[in-house]
């Protein structure tokens, strides 16, 4: 049995496949580059792999397929890969469980606090100021982590690309503010900020907090967890 | 003693891998299942369906715990196809641009401001207690 006729009973041409595997070793390229380029700027926060990557794949994309939509089906294989990855995520919270049994409420209620805080603050903006309903559902995914954004904005009837860039700003956002929110209220405690970064900033706040202290990265990781499935769960319940 | 040889070590690895992509994929693939009954999206169910079983095994698997933070670390990769998609949203993105600023700088301080207040207040107490 030749190669092609393996391919064609899957619906594919050789040419599909190979352009998925030349996209794909493009991707990993950039994404390469991208964190050498976060190394060599000490982690900086404007170099984040995921801005240099797709900033990276989308310049590829303007000068050799100009399609984004086609190189995107030549992805799928990569975005497919992101759904067990994130269940992968079941390790962290299984190791964050200590720390929740022994400190229980006074860390959840400061995630919650946030976790409901930080969506529904984002959304009235939207709101007031007129935006797409899509818009509105998608920005209350602002602050779980990206995977879990993602899939709930998609189940809320949201844009999980949209959902992908507001998360990634607010992280950002997060992580730059830290030292004016530390000095404004005079706290800066690593418990707390752990917490802040976590909880409001998910993925990219806690890779700071880790940077950070242990303490602050082990309460960034729990915040982190417990926002992004309590969140997700919320949000899919209430309006999914 | 002889020291393993390279070959076995990446077999390891190798097998190590494979076995870590089959638990994910299928605890993934189990919890799309289950968004049928249980209306969350599949990878919420499919990491609870991991939790539960490292809650009930009483700890994670050795190779699990080896190689799931190696893909984790990595997981930056994974989202870019989807983000991509924010090319086909340039103009709606100029269109609204100041409500998305103040959607998204503004409600993040404030938002960070409130969490850091909450959670020095709640967790002053144990610091004299704890440690």
């Amino acid at each position: 049995m030749s190669l092609s006729s393996v391919s064609s009973a899957f619906g594919l041409t050789l040419s599909d496949i190979s352009h998925a595997a030349m996209w794909i070793v493009i991707l990993v390229l950039c994404y390469g580059f991208a964190i050498q380029l976060a190394k060599w700027t000490n982690q900086h926060v404007l170099a984040h792999p995921i801005l240099i990557t797709t900033t990276l794949v989308l310049t590829f994309t303007q000068l050799i397929e100009p399609d984004v939509q086609r190189v995107m089906t030549h992805l799928h294989p990569i975005k497919y890969l992101l759904g067990p990855l994130t269940v992968g995520l079941a390790l962290p919270v299984y190791n964050q469980l200590p720390i929740l049994r022994q400190l229980g409420v006074k860390v959840l209620l400061p995630i919650a606090v946030g976790g409901l805080f930080a969506p529904l603050s984002a959304f009235s903006v939207l709101y007031l100021l007129d935006a797409e309903p899509a818009w509105q559902l998608t920005i209350l995914t602002k602050s779980i982590t990206t995977p879990f954004a993602m899939d709930t904005a998609t189940m809320l009837g949201g844009i999980a690309g949209l959902a992908a860039v507001f998360n990634i700003i607010t992280g950002m956002i997060g992580v730059m503010a830290l030292p004016s929110v530390n000095r404004w209220l005079q706290i800066n405690d690593d418990k707390a900020n752990g917490l802040v970064l976590g909880t409001i900033a998910h993925g990219i706040g806690t890779s700071k907090a880790v940077l950070l202290s242990e303490q602050a990265g082990a309460f960034a990781s729990l915040a982190l967890c417990v926002n992004g499935v309590g969140t997700a769960i919320v949000l899919s319940v209430l309006l999914g | 003693m002889l020291s393993k040889p390279r070959v076995y070590t990446l077999f390891q690895h190798l097998v190590q891998h494979i076995g870590t992509l089959i638990v994910l994929i299928g605890a993934y693939e189990l919890g799309d299942i289950a968004s049928a009954i249980i209306p969350l999206p599949a990878t919420i169910n499919g990491l609870f369906i991991l939790l539960l079983v490292f809650v009930v095994y009483g700890k994670v698997p050795q190779f699990l715990n080896t190689v799931i933070p190696v893909y984790l670390g990595h997981m930056s990769m994974f989202f870019v196809p989807a983000i991509m998609a924010v090319w086909l949203f340039q103009q709606a993105v100029y269109d609204h641009w100041l409500a998305l600023v103040l959607a998204l700088v503004l409600t993040t301080i404030a938002s960070m401001v409130l969490v850091m207040w909450v959670s020095n207040k709640l967790l002053k107490a144990t610091d004299n207690t704890s440690r």
